[in-house]
């Protein structure tokens, strides 16, 4: 009976938004592990998308695919969208919690998901005239999941719209400061490690 | 182990003795690989398409050596016209490059007149050699015999701005007389004149074209600054030919340009067909440093009659030739010192199937013949333009033996097999030569095939699947009636 409720909840949420994510922060109805099996079902439909989408819209160089790249397009924006999120958050008075956020992000993720499935087998029985239906179809989900995130992050951090809109657009330059620093912290680690392999191997030829 | 390594290099020895005496002539040998760009533009080998078979420098003949020639125009009747411009004259060979005549000097009135630095040629289909006499700043008709029939000056109007200066480089005549003219550093387009040689106006400017950048510099510029930057003027064209249609195809020299190769309809427009991969641009893959940097500069453009053209790139010394869709065919040439190579390549024409560079640094002319792939390319698209996509698709399956890469030939097999009815084949066919438009046209078919072929099994079960779920709804509201029945009976 409980497990009926955790495939319930979230299509509840996709329809019913505010008083979905209400219920989500309020009356706990949602779970971090369905969150992660969100996470998780979207980057391996992303996959199957690029891989077996129709040869009419894909158009997608098969000899480049690359399953492990996939992660970078899916799974680290999420973390540092949440990542950034609570960081701006935090300092501006939201009351979501790290979870909640986590969680408010990934229900967001379920139109996507259950979208992309569908005009991913679409993809395979239309013509070029019909190809409008299959981004029809990709773009009411990314709209759709758009709203979702929009409202889930208004509801958990208890926001009003225009403050919503503000933390969003922080949170995107917060997630561009985020990579400049990993980027940074990455080329000088490189840097060092051939300094230290440089003396090594001065060391080795002299010794 | 030491005899069997004795044998290897005595098979190697024979082997290379052999081809010492192989008939195989040397001129199918040219010293660069040969290559072709995919639909995702990586850079794939490819059979060679053209090999040299002769050069003709004017060495141990009768009208001797060429010096800076410009311009080398084949006549309707295979008649080859070199403009020998070093000497002030111009060279006529028959298809086997024998010396028909030398025109250097003509009757113009009483006194005896010559041409000064002649860049340009055009012969009608009549046979009148027009000539654009750059030095002279004239154009030149001539008879098939050399004689003079008239001269046409400068162009007389008030549309032209001040400051004009008219050096007519490279000339061609459509079929009503009507004469294009192309001169050094007009930017204003194509100058035309009339049958009687009485100037109409410019055709076909190029548009200007300048990065948002320059712009941005020119606002916060100064006067005097602004006065010492570049003019955002036009580019100008560098080369034209005629088609059988009456359409002007023109080249220009402009860096970064989508639409170095144009064709012009008489409004001035550019009604190119782009249906191929990429962009009709040259190279799709270059240095951006280095002596040799940039984008494909094309100097020269020719026509054959199956719609087929070949552009002249000056920076790489190549031979790009494209159908009359826009699929880049195939491409040759490098520059060089060898055979095969140039130095500073700036006419190409076609004698029948062979194609002509005329390289000015080298002072002299290649001939170019087909080798078996680039015949068999070349007879593809030929009968594909005259609508026979059978025979063309015999000819793209031989080109598929010799490259299988040859993503074109994917398609043409592709659209026979969809005129018999084969659309499933012809589906596979098209998914290899990336044409979604035909792919899609295919499967439609084939979806329509397969939904007529399966309507009585996919109704069957569409009917079965709905008395199923009505069944199952009507069981359910009995089922429920009967607990209520029995809950109401418990009160």
């Amino acid at each position: 009976m409980l497990k009926m409720e955790w495939i319930k909840f979230p299509i509840f949420v996709c329809f019913h938004p505010f008083k979905g994510f209400w219920e989500l922060k309020y009356e706990e109805k949602g779970r971090i592990s369905i969150a992660f099996l969100f996470l998780f079902c979207l980057t391996v439909v992303a996959i199957l998308k690029r891989q077996f989408t129709g040869f009419i819209v894909n158009f997608n160089n098969p000899t480049e695919l690359n399953s492990i790249a996939e992660l970078q397009y899916i799974v680290l924006p999420f973390i540092l969208w949440c990542i950034a999120n609570w960081s701006i958050t935090t300092l501006m008075e939201g009351e979501g919690k790290f979870k909640e956020i986590i969680m408010a992000t990934a229900y967001a993720l379920v139109p996507l998901i259950s979208l992309y499935i569908i005009s991913t087998l679409i993809s395979l029985v239309i013509t070029w005239e019909e190809a409008p239906l299959y981004f029809f179809l990709e773009t009411i989900a990314t709209i759709w999941f758009l709203f979702l995130l929009f409202i889930g992050i208004m509801t958990v951090h208890q926001y009003t719209v225009t403050k919503t809109v503000v933390t969003f657009a922080l949170t995107v330059i917060v997630i561009a400061v985020m990579l400049f620093l990993g980027l940074l912290i990455f080329s000088l680690i490189q840097q060092m490690v051939s300094f230290v392999e440089t003396i090594y191997r001065e060391l080795l030829y002299r010794m | 182990m030491v005899r069997y390594h004795t044998l290897t290099r005595i098979i190697v020895a024979f082997a290379l003795f052999l081809c010492l005496f192989s008939p195989i002539e040397a001129s199918a040998a040219v010293s660069y690989p040969s290559y072709n760009y995919s639909y995702w533009e990586n850079t794939d080998p490819s059979p060679l398409p053209y090999t040299p078979e002769k050069v003709i420098d004017g060495r141990g003949t009768s009208y001797g050596l060429l010096n800076s020639p410009e311009d080398v125009f084949v006549s309707k009747d295979n008649t080859l016209y070199i403009v020998d411009s070093g000497n002030n004259r111009i060279i006529v060979l028959d298809e086997n490059y024998e010396l028909i005549q030398v025109i250097d000097t003509f009757q113009n009135g009483t006194s005896t007149d010559q041409f000064n630095d002649p860049k340009g040629i055009f012969v009608t289909e009549e046979g009148s050699i027009y000539v654009a006499d750059t030095g002279n700043q004239r154009v030149i008709e001539l008879t098939e015999e050399g004689e003079f029939i008239r001269e046409i000056g400068a162009p007389q109007s008030d549309v032209i701005r001040t400051g004009f200066e008219y050096h007519p480089i490279k000339i061609a005549v459509d079929k009503a007389d009507r004469i294009y003219v192309i001169g050094r550093g007009v930017y204003d387009g194509i100058i035309e004149f009339d049958s009687d040689g009485i100037f109409t106006g410019f055709i076909g400017a190029n548009r200007v074209r300048f990065n948002p950048i320059d712009y941005v510099w020119r606002i916060i510029a100064t006067e005097e600054q602004r006065e010492k930057m570049a003019l955002f003027i036009p580019i100008e064209f560098n080369n034209l030919d005629i088609d059988e249609e009456g359409f002007i195809y023109t080249t220009n020299a402009e860096e970064d340009t989508s639409t170095p190769i144009q064709r012009l309809n008489p409004t001035g427009e550019d009604v190119l067909r782009k249906e191929g991969y990429h962009e009709l641009i040259g190279d799709l893959e270059y240095a951006h440093t280095g002596s040799s940097a940039g984008t494909s500069t094309f100097v020269d453009v020719s026509i054959n009659q199956f719609g087929m053209y070949s552009a002249l790139d000056i920076k790489r010394g190549r031979v790009f030739t494209y159908d009359e869709d826009g699929n880049l065919l195939y491409i040759f040439g490098q520059l060089g010192d060898q055979v095969g190579t140039f130095r500073t390549p700036v006419a190409i024409d076609q004698l029948g199937e062979d194609i002509i560079v005329l390289d000015k640094g080298n002072h002299r002319l290649t001939v170019f013949k087909p080798t078996v792939f680039g015949s068999h390319v070349n007879q593809a698209v030929h009968y594909y333009n005259q609508g026979d996509d059978q025979a063309s698709a015999e000819y793209w399956k031989e080109v598929l033996q010799l490259n299988a890469n040859y993503e074109i030939a994917y398609i043409g097999i592709g659209k026979s097999l969809l005129m018999e009815g084969k659309n499933k084949e012809a589906m596979t066919y098209f998914k290899n030569g990336h044409s979604r438009s035909y792919y899609s046209k295919a499967y439609k078919r084939y979806r329509q095939e397969i939904l007529r072929e399966h309507f009585g099994l996919g109704m069957t079960v569409m009917v079965c699947f709905f008395l199923c779920v009505a069944s199952l709804i009507t069981f359910r509201k009995i089922k429920r009636r009967k607990v209520s029945g029995v809950e109401n009976g418990m009160d």
